[in-house]
């Protein structure tokens, strides 16, 4: 027989770290034909940091994305990052950039008005224009005239115009002997999850037939990046939750899994057919433009929704993970033996 | 490394001299979604690979009496291909539930009969399908029933010299069901598998297969229970008792995807629900 339940489950999830310290860098470069180098050091496995990386960089910077080319690759050189964990890029890393954009703004002043035997204080920037303040007419260059002129010298000066920025959200602050207390945690995300299940009192399979999951998340830097956290978060979840281990009928260690392929996550087949996200934005005030991290938390909303769901379907609270069809079958057994 | 001969004949008598000069020191490579992994692990360490994917074996025919079909079609024809859907659609459901789309565009039905794994999803519905294998050596051929085939975990009767060249399934009437419990829907070995086949009379049971995966060392005909059904008025409680025996004549173990308890537990269940479903299906008419 096929029981169907529903379960919900709320999640706060700490991004970054505050009193541990926790620092990113970055650095950027004017290069010579125009373009801006973006060097970082969070790296990208495909959540899309590089992505808004640019994007923040753009913004302050008042150019399209496309100038901006951003670079994580080479770690022997880049910018440190503490590392893409703690769901902490997206809250630390773009006050690094931010602050090494507004450095090499300074750079590109001084050396323009070195150019100009002007003030640096006079000088403006207009997206990809730079003028001197009452006399734009007259006093005025392009991004790529500026790039041309300083890397190439020529009729100019030389100049290597490159910006610097490190930012941490506070300084290292240790516990307080008294009481254990410390400012631990960046900013927190919340997120809210209610999965429907279907359960074969037979087999012990659970379907998961519908999961919606809605996450806070300070400013949505990218709606398109997000949603696939979201929805990613399910993937990881819906492992945990059914399908993955290590030590299936632990504490017998003989079965455990020889290679990754003896590991089971979920596939594609696996997903709820009615998958469904939602994103609010309440800006948050340590974030630039009140963007904070969420992402592993999205993967830390299915489990206890679903097994709530279980519990609503079958009577029955499963109390270890995962719940595979040999786990939801015994726990049926157990509850029919104390009827 | 050592260096391995690799030979890709587009003749069949080539390729079972190949197999002859050989001895037991060539294996014969189709998909290579078994053979690859265990050469990667060394668990077979062969002088020489035969490639058989050029010898015009991928075919799937209709005779007066039974399908023909070739040894190197793959898994995704299997699962497509109308003549399967129309006449042994038990065959195309446990195609379609075999590995991955990649995996059934390489796979082969004679690789997923050769390999002899208890699990093999084909082989579950080509026994309840009384299907034969056609072996061919330099020396001659021969027709096995696919029930005389198997005789432990990756242990048949095919010589070294043999190549499987054909599958028949006979073209028999009958209302057929193929049901497969994995770790989850893609992509997984069964747990458990269960194909059924019943001719029917009105509810009169003339004749039953009952054929399980991963519950016994090769793929299973549970010959009482079809006993318990033959010649019976097919009913629930008929159908529960048949489930029961079947269940009865299995000797599953426990392993890392799952344990011998549970495969007895569901694998019960999931032979009821086969034959109850396989009541509703359109019955198939050669
Ligand atoms: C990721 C993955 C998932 C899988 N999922 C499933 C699944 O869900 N269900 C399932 O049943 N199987 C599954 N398999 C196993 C495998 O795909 C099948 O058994 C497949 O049918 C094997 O066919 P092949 O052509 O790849 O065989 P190969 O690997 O080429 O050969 C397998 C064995 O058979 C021998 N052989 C092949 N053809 C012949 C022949 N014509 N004559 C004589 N000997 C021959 C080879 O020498 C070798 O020993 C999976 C495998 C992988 C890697």
């Amino acid at each position: 027989m096929k029981k169907k339940g529903v379960g919900m489950s709320c999640v706060l999830h700490p991004t970054g770290n505050k009193g541990a310290g926790d620092p990113s860098q970055a650095a950027i470069q004017l290069k010579p034909d125009g373009t801006f180098a973006l060097l970082v050091g969070a790296v990208d496995i495909g959540q899309g940091s590089n992505t808004i990386l640019r994007q923040f960089a753009a913004d302050a910077l008042g150019v399209p994305i496309e100038k901006i080319l951003v670079s994580n690759f080479a770690d022997d050189f880049a910018p440190l990052c503490l590392g893409s964990f703690a769901s902490r890029v997206t809250l630390i890393d773009p006050h690094a950039v931010v602050n090494a954009v507004e450095d090499l703004k300074r750079r590109i002043r001084e050396w323009v008005a070195n150019e100009w035997e002007a003030n640096p204080e006079d000088i403006e920037f207009d997206g990809e224009t730079v003028y001197l303040r009452g006399d734009r007419e007259r006093r005025s260059m392009t991004m790529d005239q500026i790039a041309a002129g300083a890397n190439f010298g020529g009729g100019y000066n030389p100049g290597f115009l490159v910006g610097t920025g490190a930012w941490q959200p506070a300084k290292f602050h240790a516990h307080d002997p008294e009481t254990g207390e410390m400012p631990a945690v960046g900013a927190i995300s919340f997120g809210c999850c209610i999965a429907e299940v279907e359960v074969d009192t037979e087999t012990g399979v659970v379907d998961v037939t519908r999961l919606v999951q809605v996450w806070e998340v300070g400013k949505a830097v990218n709606p398109l990046l997000v949603r696939a956290q979201i929805n990613g978060g399910l993937h990881i979840g819906m492992g945990y939750a059914l399908t993955e281990s290590s030590y299936p009928y632990w504490p017998t260690e003989d079965y455990a899994p020889e290679k990754l392929g003896d590991y089971f996550m979920p596939t594609f087949l696996d997903y709820p057919p009615e998958l469904i996200y939602g994103i609010e934005e309440v800006p948050h005030p340590a974030g630039v433009q009140g963007a904070k991290g969420f992402s592993e938390g999205s993967s830390n909303g299915p489990p206890p929704a679903i097994i709530a769901a279980i519990h609503d379907a079958i009577g029955v609270w499963i109390d270890t993970y995962p719940a595979t069809p040999e786990v939801i079958l015994k726990a049926l057994e157990a509850k029919k033996a104390s009827e | 490394m050592r260096e391995v001969l690799y030979y890709a004949p587009t003749e069949l008598t080539e390729a079972t001299a190949i197999l002859a000069d050989h001895r037991d020191k060539a294996a014969v490579l189709a998909g290579g979604t078994d053979l690859l992994p265990k050469l990667n692990y060394y668990e077979v360490k062969p002088h020489a690979l035969l490639y058989i994917g050029r010898l015009g074996l991928s075919s799937i025919h209709n005779g007066s009496s039974a399908l023909t079909i070739g040894a190197t079609t793959t898994t995704a024809d299997l699962a497509t291909h109308h003549l399967v859907q129309q006449y042994a659609p038990a065959l195309a459901q446990a195609a379609r539930l075999s590995g991955s789309v990649a995996i059934q565009n390489a796979a082969t039905i004679g690789g997923n009969i050769a390999n002899a794994s208890p699990a093999a999803d084909l082989v579950v519905a080509l026994l309840a399908l009384d299907a034969s294998v056609r072996l061919l050596s330099h020396s001659g051929q021969r027709d096995v029933h696919l029930a005389d085939f198997f005789l432990g975990p990756h242990l048949t009767i095919l010589q070294p010299d043999e190549l499987i060249t054909q599958i028949h399934v006979p073209l028999s009437p009958g209302k057929t069901e193929f049901l497969k419990l994995g770790r989850r829907k893609g992509q997984t070995l069964a747990v458990v598998s269960v194909a059924v086949r019943l001719q029917l009379d009105g509810d009169l049971c003339h004749d039953a297969r009952i054929v399980l995966g991963s519950m016994a060392p090769t793929p299973l005909r549970c010959r009482t229970a079809e006993h318990l059904l033959r010649g019976q008025k097919i009913t629930t409680d008929l159908i529960h008792q048949a489930a029961t025996q079947a269940i009865a004549e299995s000797s599953p173990i426990t392993d890392q995807r799952a344990t011998a308890w549970y495969r007895k537990k569901a694998g019960e269940a999931l032979v009821q629900r086969a034959l109850l479903q396989a009541l509703d299906k359109k019955e198939v008419r050669p």
